[in-house]
């Protein structure tokens, strides 16, 4: 069965970016989000096994995100891919809960390492 | 008269807009080299700098002026840089905050006024040489920076080598010391073009 994945990035150039890293052995459903509200729409609808979210975002930024559905416990792996790659942003996120930090532009070959360590593919 | 200034390549073309697929790639462009930034920053420092979204407009030099007035409170440098892309960087700074950071990067204390000045010179060297670079990788062009210059706004007359330019502005602030800072970078009509054809390629 496919995964389910959202995309959860304000850029369309980023979400494009993420979505040509992706392995393409990985089956995946993509739903993408803008904000942070959306991505948590995404999580609520079932959308989201893996979560691959933003951080600087409108409406609710990625750290909003990441606060919320600790409380919510949900069963989401959530992998940050962010431009703030200061050590305090990595450790915070990592901290709320955060599956993997990985910086932008992104790499491809890290985001295969980071899902294969995370039992994805 | 008007069918005179219409004649004039860059007259015909006073506005070079770019459509919002360019500027939500730029954007994205100038996070990723801020983020980059804030980090060199944030690692001399060993404190959090915080970044908000770059802001991109179509600007005139009389748009600077706006920056200019806050001349009262915040040292300025300027860079320019030549290649691929042209046009000039702009750094600002706050004087709050300075002495602290100047403490951080292990800068003799009491520091005295030239002291003030290298510190300026540094960080503008760290931010906007860290803007441009990572905006550069990023969209694989080639540029040439020079070593940045302390200037006084209200003693600044020399011609700008630009008439439009595209202003990206990012801003840092360090919240713990009341630090703020911008980056401007100016790009000349030709380089706004040269650009949005970059993008292009990046988006295709």
């Amino acid at each position: 069965m496919a995964l389910q994945l959202t995309i959860a990035d304000d850029s369309l150039l980023s979400r494009k970016n993420i979505r040509k890293a992706l392995p393409s052995v990985l089956d995946a459903t993509i739903t993408e989000a803008c904000n942070g509200a959306e991505a948590l729409q995404a999580v609520a609808a079932g959308k989201a096994e893996l979560l691959l979210l933003d951080l600087q975002m409108p409406v609710l930024d990625g750290f909003g995100v990441l606060a919320e559905l600790q409380q919510q416990e949900v069963n989401t792996v959530i992998i940050v891919i962010s431009a703030d790659i200061q050590p305090q942003a990595v450790a915070r996120v990592l901290s709320l809960g955060a599956a993997g930090f990985l910086q932008k532009p992104l790499q491809p070959s890290q985001l295969e390492q980071l899902l294969l360590e995370v039992g994805l593919l | 008269m008007n069918s005179q200034a219409a004649a004039e390549p860059d007259a015909a073309e006073p506005n070079p807009a770019m459509n919002e697929l360019q500027r939500d790639a730029l954007q994205e462009v100038m996070n990723i080299s801020m983020g980059q930034a804030a980090n060199a920053l944030a690692l001399l420092i060993d404190i959090q700098v915080t970044l908000s979204i770059p802001k991109i407009a179509i600007t005139t030099p009389q748009g600077l002026d706006s920056f200019y007035q806050q001349a009262n409170d915040h040292y300025f440098a300027r860079q320019s840089f030549m290649g691929d892309l042209r046009g000039e960087v702009i750094s600002m700074i706050s004087h709050q905050g300075c002495a602290q950071l100047g403490e951080s990067m292990a800068y003799e204390q009491p520091m005295d006024e030239n002291s003030y000045d290298e510190l300026v010179l540094e960080l503008s060297n760290i931010l906007a040489g860290a803007c441009l670079k990572g905006m550069v990788e990023q969209l694989s062009t080639r540029l040439h920076l020079s070593a940045p210059a302390l200037f006084k706004p209200e003693l600044r007359q020399d011609h700008y080598s630009w008439q439009h330019a595209l202003l990206l502005e990012i801003s840092f602030t360090i919240e713990q010391v009341a630090f703020s800072s911008k980056v401007m970078i100016c790009l000349d009509e030709k380089s706004i073009r040269d650009l949005q054809q970059r993008i292009d390629t990046l988006l295709s």
